[in-house]
This record gives structure tokens, C-alpha cells and sequence, in this order.
């Protein structure tokens, strides 16, 4: 089985009485454990289809199946339910909640989950050392840096071992060393975790490090190594 | 919030002396808060019931009891006269729960037992003053007391038509149309209906036993009118507090469209993100209600133990003229039902709110934010 069909996906949208298509006509497969980069300039629709591939978003028109359930006609609960079980995202930036510790925010999942406190703390605590992350485990979002922000934003992605990590330009707003940690950061998670990883950006440093790359242009894949 | 809430609890503790005040000073100037009378009879035989009617079974409720004798009778000076209802009473009893005494403004209340008070407007009418004689007349008898003081309420048709003796001295009239009365004065807060029932049962078979409301239903009715504003005036406030936490809430909610984005993106139900809200919403009033309710407590406490002088509003206003200070006063009613008004409020104020919220779509949230 698949981690990620998309076929005919189309996702229009309308700016004033003008209708565009974000994303247009798009099939594609990622097999379980395949790490894929969506490339290509901004508005080329990579975040769109991100957004349909976690069901954030309805498509207008094609199907998205991901891990064998339907997502683009699953109900509001439902889809949540399944982002809350198989799914991790890393946004661009400003994605932890303020009020939260840096514990607290990469425990969230958990929680949601239902998982009992004391396997909650030590699964945390080890993920945060893993990540080098210990000493900031009180702290809180605003006394951290861009890249440790973001390191703390995959952590919680991850905590729950989803099957598919999506992140969204993760590295867009960091300088060369603080992306280079939180890339480094989802390398290594994805294989100790075994996850499917789709990454959306147009960041040039991010396309070799991965081993299938997907660019698209107006909505459309215009080149595929898959 | 708190500030509207406190304000709504001290208002509605003065609401609560403003009643009490005017009761207080109709029914000491009647026959008290719980009225029991028998007659007509002879003069001996109410002055047998005031000796021997007892004072029934204990009640809590009860401050007070006074016995008195109550007949008609025709006032004559050198110059005029005027038609007088003449009540018989124990002055030392009297003082404690009726405002005459307080009320003479010459001479004394009864330095000597055998003295006439009388109200200021009979005094005008015939032209009296203390230390003179006035006849008094009833269809039995013809009889002169001395004058021995003048009392002044305000209320003209009760200083023009009401007299005071002692009990002692009318024993001595030989009056064949005389009502025994019983007033019983109530503790503060105290249910007059519930107190007449306990009186009735223990009351002689002609003594009918009645509550202010039904010995002064205008006073009543300005009671009820009173209670009435208040409600309006807190429903209006509480409806404009729910507008103004709709607003905030709504403020609140689209400041942070993007962090329940997030939220929504790592599997929070859009139902838990609305129970968040409201949540949020019935927690921040209740934190503000709480504290409203606490120095609005604090502040009408206060107030109520050194009183409100509404003198400068009332002068001329006749249930206000024998004792125009209001003590405000808590009752459980004021000091919760603007909280739990505004409790129902917020939750209401919140529902709009928490649907944006909850039916925001992710990607829009995120992409506008």
C-alpha cells in the first residue's frame, strides 16, 4: 500500500471574479518511507497541495488517498481524527503555541491522544534530548531562535510516530545553519521513525538531500524524480 | 466586566434598602409588618386582651410585638374642632419600633402618662399647643387631656388625623367602638406571609390577621415597581456586556485564526477548538464575576453599615419622610443573579465566535495569517 495517491487532484481558487487553478490535474504516488521534495517557485502550488495531501483542504475536482483512507471526502472529525493519528506537520514559521513550554508544545499530540502522562514525559524527554533540545524543555516559544523554534516544531510533527511527515518551507526563514540543523533533524527522525516525508519549499540547498524531487509550475508537475 | 457586575450588586443592594426603608417606614407608621385586629368592642374588654392575649409561639422572625386600642373620637379646642383617631399604646414599646417618639418636635412623648400627643397638623387646625387642654369627645363621653406633645412626620393626613394616649389612660374611658391591635414587627428579610400563618393559627376567632401588602398595596406596588427597574436596568446592562464579549471573543478569535490553524492541523476537532472558546469565554466571566461580585459585596457591606441619606432627594416624599436613610442590604438574589446573567451571557456571546473559529478552514487560516 501507498502512503500518499493523488489522482486528477484540481483545487481552484477564486481572486474577485477571476478563478485560477492552484494545483491542476495532479496524480501522483509516494511509496511508505519515500522522502519527496515539491519544489518549484513560489505560487506554484506546493503549499496547496500540501494542504490536500493533509486534508487541510478540499479538493475541487480528483481524489487523495492517504495509507488506504479517503481524505477528500472525509468529514471535518474524521479528517482530524486521522491527522491526530498518522500525521506530522512542520509550517514555515509562528506554528507553536505561545502559551506552551517547549515540553508542553511537543507533548501536544500526546495528549491528544490520550496517551497516559508518565509514557508522555519520557517519551518527550527522550525526543528532546535526542534533539538536543533538554536545556530549553521549560522554556518557552519566545525565548527560542527561528531554528530551534522549528527544531521544537518537528518534534512535535514526530512525537506521535505518524506514518507521513508533511512540512511546509521549513527551512525558509532560517539562516544556513539553523536549516541545516532542523533538515539534519527531519533526516534523522524520518529514518529512526521510518516516515514518509513530503517537504514543499524552493529552497535550492534542500534538493539533493533528497532522494525524489517533484517540481511544480502553475498547479502542474512540469518534471518528476520520483 | 467586573466593574459592570460589582456596579450591578451595590445597585442592587441599594435597590434592596430603598424597599426596605420605605416598608420600614409605612409599616411603622401602620400597624407594623403582620397586623392583627379585633372589634369593635368596649374598651374593658380590649383592655383585657391587651393584658391577656399572649405572645403565641416563639418566632424567629418576630423583632416585636405592640398592643394597642384603637377608637374614634372628636378633638375640641376654644377655636375648633377636628375628627382624630385616637391610638392607646405603651409608650417605652412604642419607641422601640415606631418613629413618634423621634418624631415630637415640642414638648415630650409622654412625660406624663395622662398627656395627649398630638399630630402637628391638628395642632395647626386648632390651634394648640403643649401644655394646653383639648376636649375629647366620643359618642360615650366628654373628657379633657392636657396636650403634651406635638409630633411631626411629614405625612399630612397621619399628623392631622392621628392621636396618641397611653394604655393607662384610656382604661379609664368607658368607649364602646374600640379595636384591639397587635403589630408585630419583623427581623429584616423576613417573610411576612409565612409569619401571618404562624399568627393566625394561635389568634382569637374574631382577629383578623393581615400583611402590609394587604394594609398598603401602594406601597407594595412602589416595592414591586422598584424591583422591576432593577431587572430591566440588569438585564440591559448584562445584554450589553454579552455584546461586548462577542466583540472581544470575536477580536480575540480572529487575532489568532493562525494558532487554532495549528491547532486544528495536529488533530484538534473543530468541536474542541469551539469548546475551547467557549470555555474560554465562561472562564474569563466567571474569573470577572467573581471578582465584581466580591467588591460590589465589599462596597455594599460597607455602605450598609453606615447608610445612604436621601434626605436631599425625599424631603417631600411621604415614604421617605420619617427616615430617609437607606441601608443598603446583600440578598442572595442581587448578588448572584448578575452573575449567573452574565455567565449565560458570555456562554451566548460566545457560540458566534467559536463557530468562526471552528469552521475556519485550515489553509485559508494559515494563508491569511
Amino acid at each position: 500500500m501507498s502512503a500518499m495517491t493523488l489522482k486528477e487532484v484540481t483545487r481552484r481558487f477564486v481572486t474577485g471574479n477571476r478563478s485560477f487553478p492552484a494545483v491542476d490535474n495532479v496524480s501522483l504516488t509516494v511509496r511508505r518511507g519515500q522522502r519527496l521534495a515539491l519544489v518549484g517557485p513560489s505560487g506554484s502550488g506546493k503549499t496547496t497541495l500540501l494542504n490536500l495531501m493533509g486534508a487541510l483542504d478540499r479538493p475541487d475536482g480528483g481524489t487523495v488517498q492517504c495509507l488506504g483512507v479517503e481524505l477528500s471526502t472525509a468529514s471535518e472529525r474524521k479528517a482530524a481524527d486521522f491527522r491526530r493519528k498518522h500525521l506530522g506537520f512542520v509550517f514555515q514559521q509562528d506554528a507553536l503555541v505561545p502559551e506552551l513550554t517547549v515540553h508542553e508544545n511537543v507533548e501536544l499530540p500526546l495528549v491528544l491522544l490520550r496517551e497516559d502522562a508518565a509514557m508522555r514525559r519520557e517519551t518527550v524527554d527522550e525526543l528532546l534530548k535526542a534533539l538536543g533540545l533538554s536545556q530549553n524543555a521549560r522554556a518557552y516559544p519566545g525565548a527560542l531562535s527561528a531554528g530551534e523554534k522549528q527544531r521544537v516544531a518537528v518534534a512535535r510533527a514526530v512525537v506521535h510516530s505518524p506514518g507521513i511527515l508533511l512540512a511546509d518551507e521549513p527551512t525558509a526563514n532560517l539562516d544556513g545553519i539553523s536549516a541545516g540543523w532542523v533538515l539534519d533533524t527531519i533526516e534523522s527522525l524520518a529514518r529512526k521513525k521510518d516516515l514518509t516525508v513530503i517537504l514543499a519549499t524552493h529552497d535550492a540547498r534542500i534538493f539533493g538531500r533528497f532522494e525524489s524531487t517533484i517540481r511544480l509550475e502553475d498547479g502542474r508537475i512540469v518534471e518528476s524524480h520520483v | 466586566m467586573a466593574f459592570a457586575i460589582g456596579t450591578l450588586v451595590v445597585l442592587g443592594a441599594i435597590m434592596v434598602g430603598v424597599n426596605d426603608t420605605m416598608i420600614q417606614n409605612a409599616v411603622a407608621m401602620h400597624a407594623g409588618h403582620v397586623a392583627g385586629v379585633a372589634g369593635p368592642m368596649r374598651m374593658a374588654e380590649a383592655m383585657r386582651r391587651v393584658r391577656t392575649v399572649g405572645e403565641g409561639p416563639p418566632d424567629a422572625a418576630v423583632a416585636g410585638q405592640l398592643r394597642r386600642c384603637r377608637f374614634t373620637a372628636m378633638l375640641q379646642s376654644d377655636r375648633a374642632t377636628a375628627p382624630t383617631t385616637i391610638w392607646a399604646v405603651a409608650p417605652e414599646q412604642e419607641s422601640e419600633f415606631t418613629p413618634i417618639r423621634r418624631s415630637v418636635r415640642e414638648g415630650g412623648y409622654f412625660e406624663r402618662p395622662s398627656d395627649l400627643v398630638i399630630g402637628a397638623g391638628c395642632a395647626r387646625e386648632l390651634s394648640l399647643k403643649v401644655g394646653d387642654v383639648v376636649l375629647l369627645t366620643t359618642p360615650s363621653e366628654h373628657r379633657e387631656f392636657r396636650v403634651g406633645g406635638i409630633f411631626d412626620t411629614g405625612i399630612d393626613r397621619f399628623d392631622a388625623g392621628v392621636s396618641f394616649m397611653t394604655l393607662t389612660a384610656a382604661a379609664d374611658l368607658n368607649e364602646p367602638q374600640v379595636y384591639f391591635e397587635r403589630a408585630f414587627f419583623l427581623e429584616p428579610g423576613s417573610e411576612a406571609v409565612e409569619t401571618r400563618e404562624g399568627i393566625a393559627t394561635t389568634a382569637q376567632v374574631d382577629e383578623r390577621v393581615s400583611t402590609w401588602p394587604e394594609l398598603l398595596p401602594e406601597v407594595a406596588q412602589l416595592v414591586d415597581l422598584n424591583t422591576f427597574s432593577m431587572t430591566i436596568m440588569t438585564t440591559l446592562v448584562v445584554l450589553i456586556l454579552g455584546f461586548g464579549v462577542a466583540n472581544a471573543l470575536l477580536i480575540s478569535v480572529m487575532d489568532r485564526y493562525r494558532h487554532f490553524a495549528v491547532l486544528k492541523a495536529i488533530g484538534v476537532r473543530p468541536g474542541e477548538v469551539a469548546r475551547v472558546i467557549l470555555f474560554e469565554a465562561l472562564l474569563m466571566c466567571l474569573a470577572a464575576s467573581l471578582l465584581g461580585t466580591g467588591l460590589g459585596a465589599a462596597a455594599s457591606l460597607v455602605w450598609g453599615h453606615y447608610g445612604l441619606d436621601l434626605s436631599a432627594y425625599t424631603s417631600s416624599n411621604p415614604h421617605f419622610s420619617v427616615n430617609p436613610v437607606v441601608y443598603p442590604r446583600l440578598t442572595a438574589m442581587m448578588m448572584f443573579a448578575p452573575q449567573a446573567l452574565a455567565l449565560c451571557a458570555a456562554a451566548l456571546a460566545a457560540v458566534w465566535p467559536a463557530i468562526v473559529a471552528a469552521s475556519r478552514p485550515v489553509s485559508l487560516a494559515m494563508r491569511e495569517a
